[in-house]
């Protein structure tokens, strides 16, 4: 858990170790945050920045029966898809007030505008292979089987109050917190402690979202 | 209605364990039910350009007294109903599709359907009274118009397809996010048969107070004898205590009390601003409630200055008072001005909307 001032802090530290660093698969993910917040309320910050996704169209990713149900297509058997689109996406970080810690948010388009629908969203390259794994999908969200919230669904950006896409923060704190034992030393100084929480969740984030 | 001030319950522990068995006490039964039977007056009106032919235009309007605890989507059946059958002509009507449906305010603001509508409602009512042209109105409520646009929905701007089963998932999202708020896990709510979980929604849908509060008085905290402070329950209780909430007939027990909790479930609305949302633990300490004056301070404290202190006492004046405070703003929680000295937990017990959350809209004083 951070509390909202070590989540401010923890952003714009990140911000400033990645601002001037080199393009590299291993920080990708980091790299091209830009801190903003509310223009009259204070606390309500938060990281963005755009990123650019292909749409997987040919040989679905995705099958869809007669009863709305979808499945996914093991990949190794399906072949190469050829015809893929340009999507664009708004990513987003921001501190979840409820639950306490960073939370994803993001919106997808297609380049004439128009918003992509879940089933497209999940066959995009924005999502790591096997999203669809023990789920069930509506039109609005998409659920892992015995889990109280939706992995995925909509909600206004806490900031703007945009529409927009996320992924529920609930278990995230056990999976950093899982992680943070095997990688923090005592000795570390606060700031060094939370650039390494946010970081860490990033990793989490980046086993279900492709941040490259 | 000038009573809220009456926060503390002068029943015995003893008297009020022994009628506990079904019965929340009686003062927080009547808020909630108070709550529950708020309405707010809809004028819907069909965008005039989208009427299809041959529409009865004598009839464009539809009015209903909607509850304030309920969705726009659950009240698209009446709606449609009224249309379809009275306004628009068959023929011309055919090709419509539900789906995309959709409502602005007549002042062209998208409408959030996903919010419950007497916060849709209220916030409009704030907005609109901070309006140049706006009159100091009388006491009559005056309705939220609204447009109903019946074909290409802004995907953009709106969350999409606003179904009963989407506006479903967000209320009981709503609950397991405010049962975490309280006790920092959803197991209360998640603990729930799912029959019972399923009744909470069909409550809302049938607006029924009984068949609602049946599965919510097992996970919503009371403000019955649950001070930090409160003796001891006796022994009879005391096995209450370990059993988890939704095997327990009788509600939740004293620890479950509205004060007890680690935070109150509540946010704040600014005019035209964005919604605020923080920790706020019941006490200030172990002796103090926290109240709305103290909750307000913390968060929009430009608009609730802080009393000044007194001036030191001197002959002339030796029993001063700290000087009078502008107010510039007031604090509304299911549509009335809520007096500031309000305990924020005791609104968390009897005051909070159907989805668990008590919301503070924030109007301007004129």
């Amino acid at each position: 858990m951070l509390t909202r001032p070590q989540f401010d802090r923890a952003c714009k530290l990140l911000v400033q170790e990645y601002e001037s660093s080199r393009p590299s698969f291993v920080t990708n993910a980091l790299r091209g945050w830009l801190w903003t917040e509310h223009p009259s309320v204070c606390s309500l910050g938060y990281l963005s920045r755009n990123s650019n996704y292909l749409s997987r169209h040919m040989e679905p990713f995705i099958h869809i029966d007669s009863n709305d149900n979808y499945t996914e297509i093991d990949e190794a058997a399906a072949p190469i898809c050829i015809d893929t689109e340009a999507l664009t996406s708004q990513q987003y970080v921001v501190y979840s007030a409820t639950f306490q810690v960073p939370c994803f948010y993001f919106t997808m388009y297609h380049s004439n505008g128009a918003p992509l629908p879940i089933n497209e969203l999940l066959s995009s390259t924005l999502f790591r292979p096997g999203i669809l794994q023990d789920a069930n999908t509506t039109t609005f969200a998409l659920t892992r089987r015995n889990t109280a919230f939706p992995l995925l669904s909509q909600g206004d950006h806490p900031t703007t109050g945009k529409p927009c896409w996320f992924l529920h923060p609930c278990e995230t704190t056990i999976a950093v917190e899982e992680l943070l034992k095997e990688v923090e030393k005592v000795a570390d100084s606060e700031d060094a402690k939370l650039l390494s929480w946010l970081k860490m969740w990033f990793v989490v984030l980046g086993s279900i979202i492709d941040l490259a | 209605m000038s009573t809220y001030g009456t926060t503390r319950h002068h029943h015995s522990p003893a008297a009020n364990f022994s009628n506990r068995d079904r019965a929340t006490d009686y003062h927080t039964t009547l808020f909630r039910r108070l709550t529950w039977d708020g309405t707010v007056p809809l004028e819907i009106r069909v965008d005039p350009k989208e009427l299809p032919a041959n529409s009865d235009r004598n009839l464009e309007c539809y009015f209903v007294q909607a509850p304030r605890v309920s969705y726009l989507p659950l009240l698209m059946p009446e709606i449609r109903r009224f249309f379809m059958d009275l306004v628009f002509d068959e023929t011309a009507a055919k090709d419509l599709k539900d789906e995309e449906w959709w409502f602005e305010t007549a002042e062209g603001t998208l409408v959030k359907w996903h919010w419950p509508i007497g916060l849709i409602y209220d916030n409009h009512t704030i907005s609109a009274s901070l309006k140049p042209t706006s009159s100091r109105s009388s006491t009559n409520a005056i309705p939220l118009r609204l447009i109903l646009h019946l074909a290409s929905p802004p995907n953009e701007k709106l969350l999409l397809s606003p179904s009963p089963e989407a506006c479903k998932q967000a209320f009981m999202g709503q609950l397991k996010e405010a049962d975490f708020i309280r006790w920092g896990s959803t197991k209360r709510m998640t603990g729930l048969r799912q029959q019972d979980q399923d009744g909470l929604w069909e409550g809302i849908k049938e607006h029924n107070f009984d068949d609602y509060w049946r599965v919510a008085s097992k996970v919503t905290p009371t403000t019955a004898p649950t001070r930090a402070q409160s003796p001891v329950p006796p022994s009879s209780s005391a096995s209450m205590v370990n059993r988890p909430p939704s095997a327990d007939p009788g509600g939740p027990s004293e620890r479950d009390g509205a004060y007890n909790v680690r935070s109150i479930p509540v946010r704040l609305y600014v005019p035209d601003g964005p919604v605020i949302q923080g920790l706020v633990p019941p006490m200030i300490d172990d002796n103090t409630p926290r109240t709305l004056s103290h909750y307000l301070v913390d968060h929009i404290p430009l608009l609730f200055p802080t009393s000044p202190p007194a001036p030191p006492p001197s002959r002339a004046n030796p029993h001063p008072r700290p000087p009078p405070v502008p107010r510039p703003a007031y604090a509304l929680v299911q549509g009335i001005v809520m007096p500031l000295e309000t305990e924020m937990a005791w609104l968390g017990g009897c005051l909070a909307g159907a989805d668990g959350w008590v919301n503070v809209c924030i109007g301007i004083n004129h």
